[in-house]
């Protein structure tokens, strides 16, 4: 089987299909294909269920045969990251600690694609239970940026991320607490969305810090981020913070005129060597051709920025530690042996997580024991929702905010393994979205000048505006003409 | 909040987190714990008396509403394939160590 060219995005599948001149099979094995050529030298999945899809593909290409109607999203290949259930298939987490796990039930989001015909390919590489912005704490092996494979492809879902990068699936899913969709989406040259909290359903997710989780997909365009969006979005009692506000007119996404838009910029964000020379540059092109193309473009003060990264270290590892407190031996995944029940847990606890999640349970234990509690957990979810409020302030006074997703372009492997304060630091971008749980999306807006590697520009809305914050995206992507990495 | 953090503190701290640690990973985590605790400490600049918790309220991030639903019967994945994960099982039940001595 050739490998088809023609069908990597939604809308050529589409025409691929309609028209004959593709199968969904025949689309599935040129992804098969690929992963066999490519994969061994990027890493990005952990598990491709080469049978599963298969099966579905043939029957989904018997249906279409049978002239029945098909889904939203029919014969497009999906990958999703392995922190995301589906049944009959191992759910790993990046982790020694769900060996042999295999999920007996389906997340919310995996019915939602499959009700609507998408083939699902496989499961991505991630740092173990999301925790981490390279990729670099999966217990399995590093996924490596297609674009230079001695670079990472970013995190938590670098396997999401550099899947669609090297048209490995032709979308992905991938979950973002503080920057793990859009982070890796900016390193990768694809598109990442970070949906509105609430937005979409986490029933299935396995959870990381619940107050911040968010769902989203990878795409090669913003028309196909949004049609994933539309499907993936909706109330799900099955998922407490489901809100029922829908977001309407994300399928066949308007553009959102530029002219006359109010683009705000954080000062605090482009301060004196915030970030790279070659990303500040990159982005400041753009923002120039927003203006030019009728935007007024401002300054905007976010002034709590500076508190982001803090308040965030304290929430996501208290949250962290009390989530990962049922990885304990006894119902699935590893089981070691102590001389009694609590020794158990402990032995298996120990051989089963990896330093960067041991870390973050022992930051989020210390910070909700006994004496310390009011000055970290409380304080910080105080600072939140002043953080909060900042955002709140600045969508009176602008449409949109606009800023760098990440200070470099994608860093070497092992380059800052060791020291997580610096790693932790780098995510000052795009943590403050989820303290304030509004939408924000990752747009590849060029190439750096020194080291050749993708650019992100992060769009900013209010909560509950993905819709028009994608159709200004598209916008944007229609004025810089970002070409997707061809392998 | 600059006292420095002690071994002893991160043996506590790690069992209370049902952690059993190498004495490496003892030393390590105590410069660690130290550096990110001395960072995220910052927080303690700003004056929070009058500022409202965020976890509770109309400005928590899904919008303080309380989503419930109905208490309605539905098909659940099936005891087979839970019982299926065990690590260590005695016919339908789970098996653990001996709770009390």
């Amino acid at each position: 089987m050739t490998e088809n060219h023609n069908t990597n995005t939604i809308a050529a599948i589409r025409l691929a299909l309609s028209g004959g001149s593709a199968t969904a099979s025949s689309i599935l094995e040129s992804c098969l294909n690929r992963i066999d050529r490519l994969d061994s030298g990027i890493k990005s999945f952990i598990t491709v269920a080469r049978d599963r899809a298969r099966d579905r593909a043939r029957a989904l290409d018997d249906k279409i045969k049978k002239g029945a109607a098909t889904g939203k999203l029919a014969g497009v290949v999906v990958a999703v990251k392995d922190n995301i259930n589906i049944s009959g298939l191992p759910t790993t987490c990046g982790s020694r600690i769900l060996n042999k796990y295999i999920s007996p039930y389906d997340a919310a989001v995996v019915q939602k694609l499959e009700r609507e015909d998408a083939i699902i390919i496989g499961k991505t590489n991630l740092d173990e239970f999301a925790m981490g912005s390279s990729t670099e704490n999966s217990s399995f092996f590093p996924t490596k940026n297609p674009w230079n494979t001695q670079h990472v492809p970013g995190g938590s879902s670098g396997g999401s991320a550099a899947a669609v990068a090297a048209n490995l699936a032709c979308v992905s899913l991938g979950s973002d607490t503080g920057g793990s969709i859009r982070q890796p989406a900016a390193f990768c040259g694809v598109v990442g969305v970070k949906p509105t909290y609430g937005s979409v359903s986490r029933y299935g997710l396995v959870a990381f810090a619940s107050s911040l989780d968010q769902i989203g997909p990878f795409a090669r365009n913003v028309d196909d981020a949004a049609a994933v969006l539309s499907v993936l979005s909706g109330r799900d009692t099955r998922d407490s913070t489901s809100s029922p506000r829908s977001l309407d007119g994300l399928e066949d996404l308007s553009r959102v005129p530029i002219k006359g838009l109010r683009i705000g910029l954080p000062e605090e964000y482009f301060i004196e060597g915030a970030m790279a020379p070659e990303v500040a540059s990159a982005v400041e092109k753009t923002v120039s051709t927003i203006e030019r193309a009728g935007a007024h473009v401002k300054k905007i003060s976010l002034p709590r920025t500076q508190y982001g990264v803090a308040t965030y270290y304290i929430i996501a590892p208290s949250e962290a530690s009390s989530n990962l407190a049922r990885f304990d031996g006894v119902k699935y995944g590893l089981s070691s042996s102590g001389s009694g029940l609590i020794d158990s847990y402990k032995e298996t606890r120990e051989a089963g997580f990896g330093p960067e999640v041991k870390r973050r349970i022992m930051l989020g234990t210390y910070a909700l024991s006994s004496g310390y509690y009011d000055a970290y957990y409380l304080a910080a979810q105080k600072v939140r929702a002043l953080v909060a409020e900042d955002f709140r302030r600045a969508f009176q006074e602008v449409d949109f905010i606009v800023s760098p997703v990440t200070t470099t372009t994608a860093f070497k492997i092992g380059e800052r393994i060791s020291d997580p304060l610096s790693m932790y630091l780098a995510d000052i971008f795009t943590i403050p979205v989820n303290l304030a749980g509004i939408p924000a999306v990752s747009l590849p807006c060029g190439l750096a000048d020194s080291s050749g590697l993708p650019v992100g520009l992060q769009i900013m809305a209010t909560h509950f505006d993905d819709v028009r914050m994608l159709g200004f995206a598209k916008s944007v992507e229609d004025l810089v003409q970002f070409k997707p990495l061809e392998i | 909040m600059d006292k420095k953090i002690t071994p002893r503190e991160i043996r506590h701290i790690a069992h209370l987190a049902r952690l059993r640690l190498t004495d490496d990973e003892v030393e390590l985590f105590s410069s660690q714990l130290d550096g990110i605790l001395g960072y995220v400490g910052h927080l303690g600049e700003l004056d929070l008396k009058n500022v409202r918790n965020l976890s509770v309220g109309p400005s928590s991030p899904s919008g303080g509403e309380n989503m419930l639903r109905r208490d309605e019967a539905a098909p659940s994945p099936s005891r087979g394939a839970l019982l299926d994960n065990a690590p260590s099982r005695s016919g339908d039940y789970f098996k653990v160590k001996k709770v009390i001595e």
